[in-house]
Order: C-alpha cells, then sequence, then structure tokens
C-alpha cells in the first residue's frame, strides 16, 4: 500500500471502516481479541480477532499454543474460559505460561464424538458468562458452522475452532467454512525455541499474511512477541529465521513453551 | 389441663454414656477399649465423658487427661463436640418418634417422650417401655428409663432412680408422687450445681426434705428454683414437652384424579412438583444436587427420570430447564396416576462469595466490562445453567476446573475441582520457571531412546534417538535433565531424569529417563508430553 498517497490511504480506509460497519451490525461495539502482536494485529480489522465469531486455527501444537495465547487473551475481562478437548491430555501448568491463570480455565474433557463437541461448542457459545470458548474439532460442514457463528453472535463470546494436522484429512482444508477468520500455525523447526510460524489463510476485512513469532518471556503474557511479516515463508527475512547467536539449546527450557 | 382430659404420661430416656456411645457408631473401638472424651478447660485437657470401661479403670469426668494417661495408658482420647452431640440427639428424637410424635431432647443427654394416649399401640406401659429399651439398646445405647405424670418426676427417677425402667402409676395421686420421689437426692430436681449444693451443705440432701418447708420460706432462702422444680415434678405447674418440628420433607407428589398422558399435562404437573419442592427447600435453606422424578403409570409401570445440577438449585424455573429435555423419554402408556419428586442430593446453599463474578461486576461499573458479555449474578446463573446441561449430558465429572497441586510429579501437579467452587477463589499458581508441555500423557508412554554419548551443546545422557508408535525419531537438540524424585511417601519409584527434546520436524518432547538404583538395571525411556 505503499504507493497509495496518505490522504487516498486515509479515504480508503474510512471507507473499510464505513463497509465493515455496514457488513457487520454492531461493529464498532464488537469488542476484539487481538494476539498481543503488534504486527499481526496491524493486519487484523479493528487489532484482532472478532469477538462473536468463529475462527479456526490449525496447525500442529504450536496451534494449541496459539489457541491458549488467544484465550488468555479473551479472558483480559474477568470471567471463566472454556476448554473443550477431544482427549484428557491437555495440560494445564503448559497453558500457564500463555498466559492463562490457573483456576479460571474450565476444561470438558473426552468428548471424542463429533456431535457432542459440536452441542458442547453451541451450548458453551451460547452462554455469555464465558470470556472464550475453544473446541477440538476435526471438520465441519456448512450447517454445524452456520450454528456456532449463530451461537457466537448471540452472545458476542468469540468461539476457537482448535484443528490438528495430525488428525483426519491433513492440512490445507477448509474445516469451519463460516471462520470469520482461519489461521496455521506451526513450529518453526531448527530454532531450539519456541517459534511459531503463524499464518493468516483468511480474515474477512483483513489481509492475509505470514509472520514467525517468538515468545519473548514465556512468564509472561505473550504480548512481547516478536514478530516479523512476510508474504510467504520463503521471504522471510533470514535474520529472524535463525537462533540469535550465543543462543544454545541450553536455554531452551528458558525460552521453550 | 383440664379435669377431663387424659393424665399425662412423660417418659424420660437418660443414657448415661451418650458422648462416647454416640461415637462408637464411627469409632467402634469406643466399646472395647477405654476411650473417653477431652475438652480444654484453663489450658488443660481434661476429660470430658469416659466409657464404661475407663470408669471401671477408674477414669471420670473432670480428671486431667495426664491423670487418666497415668492410670490407663493405652486409653483413646477424643476431642469431644457437644455441638455434634446435640445433633445426634435430635436425630435419636427423630428416631424416637416411632413411638410418639412428642419427643424432645432433655438436656444434653436425655430425651422426653409425651407418651399419654400413645402407650396402648404399643401394649401398655411396660412393653413400651420394654420395646424402646430394646430399640435404644440395638443402637448400641445403654438407656435408663422412667415413665411419671410429669417431665421432672420421669428425668429423676431415670437419672436417680434406683431400677430402671421404673413407672409411677397412672393412678397415683400428688402424694403418691411425693412419696415415690422423696428418697431421691436433691440434684434430681435439675437445679443449677450451686443450688444444690447449698442445699445439702443445710442438710437438706433428699427431696423428701424439702417438703415440710414452707414454699415461700424455700424461695428465700435458696432463690425461685427448689420452689418452682418442686411444683413442676409434682404436677402443680405445667412443663411442657415441645415435639421438634417435623422434618420438611425433600420430596413433593401429586395424584391425578383422571391419569394424565399429555405432554402439556405432564410438564404442568412436572412445574407444579417443582414450585412445591422448591418451597420445601427454602424453608430449609437447602438447594437440590439430584433430582429423581419418578411416574407411576396406571398399568403399574414407573418411568423414572434423574437430573443433576452442578450446584444447590431451588429455583423452579432452572430445575424445569434441567427436566425439559427429557420429559418426552417419559412414556404415559394409558396415563400417569401418580408423580412423585424427589430431592435425592441436597446442600446447603451457600451465601455468594467474592469471586470472579463479583470482580467482572466491579470491572463493568469502573471500566465498561467485555461488551456482550454478561457481568455479576446473571453471568453466574447463566455459567451454572451451562453446566448443568453439559454435566447431565457427560456426567458432571467431565467438566472441572484444574487448578494446582503442590506436587513435583507432573502427574501430581494438577487437582480436579468442582468448576463453580473452583472459581469462587482464586488458587496459587504454578511456581515459576519450570517448563511444563501443553499436553501430557498419562500415563507416560514407554519408548525405546538411545542416549548421547557426549555432545558439544547437548549435555551427556540426552537421548539423541527414540521410537515411539512404530516410528523412529532423531532428536535434533536436547535440554535437560531436570531430575524429579518421586514421592516417596507415596510410591516407592525411580527418580526421573525429564529433557526437552526436539526432533527434526520441529516436534518438541518430553522425554524422561527412570533411572534405577541398581545401576545394573538398564534405564528405561518414556515419553511424557508436547510442547508447543
Amino acid at each position: 500500500m505503499s504507493h497509495v498517497p496518505k490522504t487516498k490511504r486515509r479515504a480508503l480506509e474510512a471507507l473499510r471502516r464505513e463497509i465493515r460497519r455496514i457488513e457487520i451490525p454492531g461493529e464498532a461495539g464488537v469488542a476484539c481479541l487481538s494476539p498481543g502482536i503488534p504486527e499481526i494485529d496491524g493486519a487484523l480489522p479493528g487489532g484482532g480477532l472478532r469477538a462473536g465469531c468463529v475462527h479456526e486455527i490449525g496447525g500442529d501444537e504450536a496451534a494449541t499454543g496459539f489457541c491458549a495465547v488467544l484465550l488468555a487473551r479473551a479472558g483480559s475481562a474477568p470471567g471463566p474460559l472454556m476448554w473443550l478437548a477431544r482427549g484428557d491430555d491437555l495440560y494445564l501448568p503448559g497453558l500457564v505460561r500463555y498466559g492463562i491463570e490457573p483456576g479460571r480455565l474450565l476444561v470438558a474433557s473426552r468428548l471424542r464424538r463429533r456431535a457432542d463437541m459440536l452441542w458442547a461448542m453451541e451450548e458453551a457459545l451460547r452462554c455469555r458468562a464465558l470470556r472464550g470458548v475453544v473446541a477440538e474439532v476435526d471438520t465441519l460442514d456448512r450447517a454445524a458452522s452456520r450454528r456456532l457463528m449463530l451461537a457466537a453472535e448471540g452472545s458476542g463470546v468469540p468461539g476457537l475452532v482448535l484443528w490438528s494436522e495430525a488428525g483426519r484429512g491433513g492440512a490445507g482444508r477448509v474445516r469451519v467454512p463460516t471462520a470469520d477468520s482461519r489461521w496455521r500455525v506451526t513450529t518453526v523447526p531448527g530454532t531450539g525455541m519456541t517459534r511459531w510460524r503463524v499464518e493468516v489463510l483468511h480474515c474477512r476485512g483483513g489481509r492475509p499474511g505470514c509472520w514467525v513469532v517468538e515468545m519473548a518471556s514465556p512468564g509472561r503474557p505473550p504480548c512481547a512477541a516478536r514478530a516479523s511479516r512476510g508474504m510467504a515463508a520463503t521471504r522471510l527475512p533470514r535474520r529472524l529465521a535463525r537462533a540469535p547467536r550465543g543462543m544454545a539449546a541450553r536455554d531452551l527450557s528458558r525460552l521453550a513453551g | 389441663m383440664g379435669v377431663l382430659s387424659t393424665p399425662r404420661r412423660i417418659l424420660a430416656a437418660w443414657f448415661p454414656w451418650w458422648p462416647v456411645e454416640r461415637l462408637a457408631w464411627r469409632f467402634p473401638e469406643a466399646r472395647t477399649r477405654p476411650f473417653v472424651t477431652i475438652g480444654e478447660q484453663r489450658g488443660r485437657l481434661v476429660i470430658e465423658a469416659v466409657n464404661p470401661r475407663a470408669a471401671g479403670a477408674g477414669l471420670a469426668p473432670g480428671m486431667p487427661l495426664a491423670d487418666g494417661r497415668a492410670i490407663v495408658p493405652d486409653v483413646i482420647a477424643h476431642s469431644d463436640d457437644p455441638a455434634a452431640d446435640a445433633h445426634a440427639l435430635k436425630r435419636l428424637a427423630r428416631w424416637a418418634d416411632v413411638f410418639t410424635p412428642r419427643v424432645m431432647p432433655a438436656g444434653v443427654d436425655g430425651l422426653f417422650l409425651d407418651v399419654g394416649g400413645c402407650t396402648h399401640l404399643h401394649g401398655g406401659e411396660e412393653a413400651l417401655l420394654a420395646a424402646l429399651g430394646v430399640g435404644l439398646g440395638g443402637l448400641g445405647l445403654t438407656s435408663r428409663l422412667a415413665l411419671a405424670g410429669t417431665p421432672g418426676a420421669a428425668w429423676a427417677l431415670a437419672r436417680h432412680g434406683e431400677k430402671s425402667p421404673a413407672i409411677v402409676p397412672r393412678s397415683a395421686g400428688p402424694a403418691e408422687m411425693k412419696e415415690a420421689l422423696a428418697g431421691l437426692p436433691v440434684a434430681a430436681l435439675r437445679l443449677d450445681a450451686d443450688v444444690v449444693e447449698a442445699l445439702v451443705s443445710f442438710g437438706l440432701d433428699r427431696i423428701g426434705a424439702l417438703y415440710p418447708f414452707d414454699p415461700g420460706a424455700l424461695a428465700k432462702r435458696f432463690g425461685p428454683g427448689p420452689r418452682r422444680r418442686l411444683e413442676q415434678i409434682l404436677g402443680f405447674v405445667e412443663e411442657p414437652v415441645i415435639s421438634l418440628p417435623p422434618p420438611l420433607p425433600r420430596e413433593a407428589r401429586r395424584a391425578f384424579a383422571e391419569p394424565i398422558s399429555a405432554a402439556d399435562s405432564i410438564r404442568a404437573a412436572v412445574e407444579a412438583l417443582l414450585e412445591d419442592l422448591c418451597r420445601n427447600l427454602s424453608r430449609t435453606g437447602e438447594g437440590a444436587r439430584r433430582l429423581r422424578l419418578i411416574c407411576h403409570r396406571g398399568d403399574g409401570a414407573r418411568s423414572v427420570l434423574v437430573a443433576g445440577t452442578s450446584r444447590p438449585l431451588r429455583r423452579s424455573r432452572l430445575l424445569m430447564n434441567l427436566f425439559a429435555g427429557k420429559l418426552e423419554r417419559i412414556d404415559p402408556g394409558f396415563g400417569i396416576e401418580k408423580m412423585v419428586l424427589s430431592a435425592e442430593v441436597v446442600e446447603v446453599v451457600e451465601e455468594e462469595q467474592e469471586d470472579w463474578f463479583a470482580r467482572a461486576e466491579a470491572a463493568a461499573a469502573g471500566r465498561g466490562g467485555w461488551t456482550g458479555g454478561e457481568d455479576g449474578a446473571g453471568g453466574r446463573e447463566e455459567l451454572a445453567a451451562l453446566l448443568d446441561r453439559l454435566g447431565n449430558r457427560f456426567g458432571f465429572g467431565s467438566v472441572a476446573c484444574p487448578v494446582p497441586r503442590q506436587s513435583w510429579l507432573p502427574e501430581r501437579a494438577v487437582e480436579l475441582r468442582e468448576p463453580l467452587a473452583a472459581l469462587r477463589r482464586r488458587g496459587p499458581g504454578w511456581p515459576e520457571g519450570r517448563c511444563r508441555p501443553l499436553r501430557l500423557l498419562s500415563p507416560p508412554e514407554r519408548v525405546e531412546a538411545v542416549a548421547r554419548e557426549s555432545g558439544e551443546s547437548e549435555p551427556a545422557g540426552a537421548p539423541a534417538f527414540f521410537r515411539w508408535r512404530g516410528r523412529r525419531r532423531r532428536l535434533r537438540a536436547a535440554e535437560g535433565p531436570e531430575r524429579l524424585e518421586c514421592e516417596w511417601w507415596l510410591e516407592d519409584a525411580p527418580s526421573r531424569d525429564y529433557y526437552l527434546a526436539e526432533d527434526e520436524e520441529g516436534r518438541r518432547y518430553w522425554i524422561f529417563c527412570e533411572r534405577p538404583r541398581d545401576p545394573a538395571v538398564p534405564p528405561r525411556w518414556f515419553l511424557h508430553g508436547f510442547f508447543a
């Protein structure tokens, strides 16, 4: 956008806002759920993920971590958070590193049947007391996805659908047809530290992009992540894809999540 | 009491070993070994009650525990609990209402039963006393029983009479009553200890010794106590036996003149039952945790619905929601004749405390909370309703709030709490700086691993390869070890060396090596979790 003159850019921004306002009623009041990384926030409409919508987040274990980051940010206003887990392996001491406060997260485990999971997610999204819902669902058909969207819209609760590439279907498929945004988060191998490749595949009113983020200090909420923007992973600046000098594997535990 | 009414018949029961025999329901050794209850008096532990064995060995109430231990070294001492004693006595009173509906606790270790008009149901007064004695014996209680025309007389005879059961005949007038009681000590008058002492110091140690005195003179010297008590035991002054309020039923029932089968009628009936039940529960301050609805059909079949709640609840509208989805499961057949709704599990409804919702309210007032979110008590209700729905579908254990537990072992470091209770307060966090995975395999999965001999950056002993679920993974980097000792007081297990390892695809594993104490035994490797 650098070639567009400043005045025109401002006009464009105003127009975009106007269109968003028409598209989504009550847009101005819809709170946003930001990952807390300025570079990524800037690419999202209103500076974050829309609350009252369903977002799709996929990838490997990093996606779980990213969901925890988003959920922790969703919980910046007081209120409980809900995680609907397929198994019972979710481990809270690990989530705490991403800013989730213990005693605040409700975990429903062993929702192995898809129908159960969808039902539970819809019920949870209708509950206005919650500040955020994560559900580990594989694939949603259009009808189920639409139901979830309506439930979230009614309550204003953000819903995150977390799917795993290790599961059915593999990567590259649309899992939630009505998702407001679609993300893919994977670990960056070979860096010896917690470093994720965060990809926005689709975002209504936002721009797709790809960043590498890194946990600055695991004890604190991850707002202090470093990000770099690139249109594709191949165009990542090299200096960020490489571990900083002096960062031996020994520092892994301090930095890893 | 009118002239024409039946004479009063009051049964007094005394349990000489009450606090101890009550505890024997829970601690059977209180029957077979010297057992005392102790309380603290002026910084000393003092024996409050004893059992027959302890009494036989020479222990007595009021004796310091240290003295008691000197006499009987193996005496079992249990701290006394007067409130629990009183509560148990109340429950015993409820049990005794099979004999008469008018039962009242007498003091801390006895009961009054107003059996006037009830004795013929049990085959006469002697038979009633025998039945009561047998019943109490079955509960493991030693009892002394007396039946007389007034509570005072029965009380005196039960505690100080020579024989048990003692009966003052129905036909006895004031003169016979006086005679029956004359030989008892003045302590049988239920007087304060200092008044008894004063009477005894004047040589007035028997009730009979008080008869010749003018009541006014007695009152002048010893206060109103002896005079009033004398009048009470002789029946000149009425002393009521106030029965305990009947327990409110935790159930509601409806019988229908015409069997109902329409869905709307069933729904209306359940709503009415819930209203009744909630009214009863609100009087006792309780709320239902589990409800059972039994529908009796005309042909004798029954259908049963059970609904649970995540917290004690007594609001019929909310309870109705729990049943709403299930009512169609009722098969009315040819019609339902009767419905019984009972609260199977009840809990006291606690007052709301400061919690996330209260904080939410404060936040909303201060800086305008999360838009679209509903805060405060409404939020709590809504969350509770959600938990109810999830609980009724998946079971109430399925949704939990994990909170930290102080343990070094990863699998024990999390405690699952009931959601609403856990949200109420903010627990402690985990210690900072410990590296824990996002997903934990439980139990840890056995893997075959090869340890590194030595490395440039990786520590020696860290895994270089491992085989898990049939696939061999080469580990590019590893960090560790973090040694965790098992909790020897719980189980005897080898210590574990944990490594954070990353394979070539970038997956991060938490692998540990169990190091047996015996160096000859090769170490075993396990995969315990995954990092993001």
